[in-house]
């Protein structure tokens, strides 16, 4: 059996490994370590289905040898496992041709503000059934539906270090918790929340919600193909958000991919539209005191009132284009933390009102492109979704497919609402904060057949 | 000289990561059941852009995954510390959690299964451990100077190279002990063509089960170069495609899609049944429905998993079921749905071996491994020879489709119009978007130049990207073109 291993053993061995790596005349290093605990307890039919839990520890290793890009993790940290390992990056970087981008990593020392953690987090895996069976009961409050989702909550002791002198030290929590609920075979609805703090879950509240959605949606109609307005809320548009996000990397817009290449100072979108890059917000689920090289996170404007500002840079991709990193490595690519767009003043009730011909779209999934280059797309609505006409609801539909691109998202943006939802999803895999928002003239097609 | 691990040590660092499989299974005496996974993967990765080697990774990790049932409740606990402290740390976790579902939680029983005893190894000539990360720079290297070959304007080149081989050990509480071997290897690739101002994207992916002769034959370097010429003549030459109700002849790589999205997923047990509601979705397909008409007597669309050096071969699943082709349609007619023991069990059958796990951090669920249409006679060439006017798709990008697995689209990439049985002009992004049932009873004609086309398929929370192929041969469809 193995030597015990604990977070004060991992940043032992992390400074190991660097001292070790140091010897071999390498030029950049970076370090990531941590020991993760996690917890996710499943419910499906009103039933929980699994209970699941994890531990788990690590070394990353970031090594660049006169511009050759050597990467892995460990997982085993036997004391002849690290040295292979270490050999192993020497071998393996003997082979590889330079690479031409690579411009180094940031030097520290650097300060850093500390973000804080849910310490009572771990005991809310216990309280995972309460916390569920509330949800559950406030979906079932007005009639029976059936739901299903997870509860999950995670703690990470994590510990950055660089040859550059950056070194960090941090705990994260995240809590997520997702339902859906379905009334008939056609209608339901669906809530997420994701966060750093368990406070901020009103898991009863998400369940209410999903249940009236669910209710709403009952009996659906099909609609013609055309040209609507849309409401999306929080949820869909959670997804198409965090794809103009990644878009906004310098290296994805480097590669020649991204619908935002050339267009640093541009209008992209109305008015309306602002997205922010916020990595030290206090309760959100992708916050961080540093970026993968060590660097300070920072507050960003990526699209401020509809112009692009900037894209996200590190170290490596800021020289490439003579500015500085925003704090957003990603060693090879640069990526947002929490997406946030910035709230508006009205209500949903408000824009049911101004729409003449439209749609309110609740959830969405399958957002596929046809070109990233262009952002041409199509995403699936999900769940509930309401026909408006002459600003009233009129019935739920089912079957529709929106056609658009992430540039005309953003341009036809007319109205943005007050409340914001921190969003995390099976859809979305980071964070985003958002409103709804009231999209003009998006197509809307349907199957034939 | 830097101390290299013989396979001795290597052997010798497996058999003492066993037995805390030995000291688990002795924690969990008081369970129904429990079945234990050890997994060990190795693999190297190579990621180029615009022909710029931007990092080469590589990695060597186990970990173990244990589900169990006890009071009926199904609890799972995934680690890769090997110490008994930790082991003992996390097991009494998941008993605690498991201990406070009470009534909210659901009595799984699985169906009985045989019990099985295997070991198996998929052969390799060229084993990918044994090949230098040089020559697998090379290799990509030569896929994008191909590419560079086709004289296109090409704005964006993106390989991604990755193989992985995983040993696995798996064993349950009946008696079931299965020990295999898989390597695998992935190449994914994306590119744009620009001409005229215009551009044309395209990605795909080709992967195998086996050594790293099997993904050569694949012969990638010409498929791209091919693809790019034909993308650079859309632009310049494609016509508006043409709409309305047509004959449509799709290649195989479309069939493929087609039968992974709109059959295998629908018929997926745990999403009929519920399970994956909040995630993936349901289905609506009903258990009643098997037997039901869903398609043209034409039609047949089979799982199998045992295709040997296909991307989803397995010959165990991960609940230690012996894995066997499946005939999700036969003859138009749904005939079976895919099942893992707990499905299987609530619908009064016995499991056909479609659980699986990505890693030892994940609990198996039902899964796709290889999904196909079956071939007939006709050739290719015919179906385009008997056509008189219609289209000819060859390949997509954008595609999606509902979580019900109804409603779907199709986006035509390369595809050309038909005129008097000859292919003649490019159109421009032909889009079919039909319901599962109107498109599986539009197929007119099946060739029989079957293709399996390699997928990574996500589904789970945490996602879980699996190795399937999806394929079949060209089909001839009479349906809607919008």
């Amino acid at each position: 059996m193995m030597k015990d291993i604990d977070f004060q053993y991992v940043i032992h061995l992390t400074e190991k490994v660097m001292k070790q790596i140091k010897q071999k005349n390498v030029d950049d290093v970076v370090l990531h370590s941590g020991i993760e605990r996690n917890h996710q307890t499943k419910f499906a039919n009103n039933k929980i289905v699994k209970t699941d839990v994890s531990s788990g520890y690590y070394i990353s290793i970031f090594c660049s040898i006169n511009k050759r890009i050597v990467e892995t993790t460990i997982k085993d940290l036997k004391e002849e496992n690290i040295e292979k390992t270490i050999n192993d990056i020497i071998r393996y970087s003997q082979h590889l041709p330079e690479n031409k981008n690579f411009e180094g990593i940031a030097n520290g020392p650097f300060r850093y503000k500390k973000l804080k953690y849910d310490k009572k987090l771990i005991d809310a895996e216990e309280k995972a059934g309460e916390i569920i069976e509330e949800s559950i009961n406030s979906a079932c409050e007005k009639k029976e539906t059936r739901n299903s989702g997870v509860f999950e909550t995670s703690l990470s002791e994590n510990y950055l270090l660089t040859s550059n002198n950056a070194e960090a030290e941090s705990i994260d929590t995240n809590v997520y918790f997702s339902i859906r609920s379905i009334y008939e075979k056609d209608s339901s609805g669906h809530k997420v929340y994701g966060a750093r703090f368990l406070k901020g879950l009103d898991a009863e509240e998400l369940g209410r919600k999903a249940g009236e959605f669910a209710i709403d949606s009952k009996d659906p109609r099909e609609i013609e193909n055309g040209e609507y307005d849309i409401i999306m809320e929080p949820l869909p548009l959670a997804i198409i958000i965090e794809s103009i996000g990644h878009a906004s990397s310098a290296f994805e817009v480097e590669t020649g991919e991204s619908f935002l290449r050339g267009k640093l100072g541009k209008r992209v979108g109305s008015e309306e539209f602002t997205l922010i890059d916020d990595p030290m917000l206090e309760d959100a689920y992708d916050s961080s005191e540093c970026d993968a090289e060590g660097v300070p996170t920072k507050t960003k404007e990526i699209i401020s009132k509809g112009v692009l500002k900037t894209y996200l840079h590190n170290t490596s991709t800021a020289k490439r284009w003579n500015t500085v990193t925003t704090g957003n490595a990603g060693l090879i690519s640069p990526h947002p933390w929490n997406l946030v767009v910035k709230k508006g003043k009205y209500k949903t009730e408000k824009m049911i009102k101004e729409i003449k011909r439209g749609i309110w779209v609740t959830n969405a999934w399958y957002m596929r492109f046809h070109n990233t280059l262009t952002g041409e797309f199509s995403i699936i609505p999900r769940d509930a979704a309401f026909y408006i006409e002459d600003g009233e609801i009129k019935y739920s539909v089912k079957n529709i497919r929106i056609n658009s691109t992430l540039e005309e998202i953003m341009k036809n943006t007319a109205m943005v609402g007050k409340d914001q939802e921190k969003i995390h999803s099976w859809e979305v895999e980071g964070s985003v904060i958002t409103p709804s928002v009231l999209l003009k003239n998006i197509k809307i097609t349907r199957p034939v057949g | 000289m830097p101390k290299i691990q013989t396979k001795t040590e290597k052997e010798a660092d497996w058999e003492e990561k066993k037995s805390i499989v030995d000291y688990i299974s002795s924690k969990l005496k008081k369970a129904d059941y429990y079945e234990i996974r050890l997994v060990e993967s190795k693999g190297d990765s190579i990621l180029m852009n615009n022909g710029n080697i931007e990092a080469v990774g590589f990695g060597d990790g186990s970990g173990i995954g244990v589900r169990y049932i006890l009071n009926g409740c199904v609890g799972f606990f995934s680690t890769n510390f090997f110490s008994k402290e930790k082991v003992d740390e996390t097991i009494e976790r998941s008993l605690k959690i498991n201990s406070k579902i009470g009534e909210l939680g659901k009595k799984t029983k699985f169906s009985k299964e045989k019990i099985e005893k295997a070991d198996y190894t998929v052969k390799e000539k060229k084993r990918i451990d044994g090949i230098d990360i040089k020559e697998k720079i090379e290799y990509i290297k030569g896929i994008d100077s191909s590419l560079l070959e086709s004289q296109t304007k090409l704005i964006s080149r993106m390989i991604y190279y990755s193989d992985e081989k995983t040993k696995k050990m798996y064993l349950n509480s009946e008696g079931s002990r299965i020990e295999s071997e898989i390597p695998r290897i992935d190449i994914y690739y994306r590119f744009a063509v620009s001409e005229n101002g215009s551009t044309l994207q395209r990605y795909w992916q080709n992967a195998v089960s086996g050594g790293f002769e099997k993904i050569e034959e694949k012969h990638i370097d010409e498929k791209i170069k091919k693809e790019a010429i034909a993308l650079k003549r859309n632009i310049i030459e494609g016509v508006q495609s043409p709409k309305g109700m047509l004959e449509v002849i799709v290649s195989p790589e479309i069939t493929g899609i087609m039968a992974h999205e709109s059959v295998g997923h629908p018929y997926e047990a745990d999403r009929i049944l519920g399970r994956e509601s909040a995630q993936a979705g349901e289905s609506f397909v009903e258990p009643t429905m098997l037997g039901s008409r869903i398609g043209n007597t034409i039609v047949n669309v089979v799982d199998d998993p045992t295709v040997e050096f296909s991307y989803g071969f397995y010959l165990y699943d991960d609940e230690g079921v012996k894995a066997r082709r499946k005939y999700l349609i036969k003859n138009g007619i749904i005939n079976e749905f895919l099942h893992n023991r707990e499905t299987a069990y609530e619908l009064n059958t016995h499991s056909n071996g479609s659980a699986r796990a990505v890693s030892s951090h994940v609990e198996p669920i039902i899964r796709m491994s290889n999904t196909f249409v079956l071939p007939m006679d006709y050739k290719e060439e015919e179906l385009i020879q008997e056509t008189k006017f219609g289209i000819y798709i060859k390949n997509f990008t954008e595609w999606n489709i509902d979580d019900k697995r109804l409603n779907q689209k199709y986006k035509g990439n390369e595809a050309y119009l038909i005129e008097n049985g000859e292919i003649t002009k490019p159109i421009r992004q032909p889009s079919i978007e039909i319901t599962t049932p109107a498109l599986w009873s539009s197929v007119i004609e099946i060739a029989d130049n079957l293709e399996l086309h390699a997928a990574t398929c996500g589904k789970g929370e945490p996602m879980q990207g699996i190795p399937v192929t999806m394929g079949g041969p060209s089909m001839k469809l009479k349906i809607r073109i919008n």
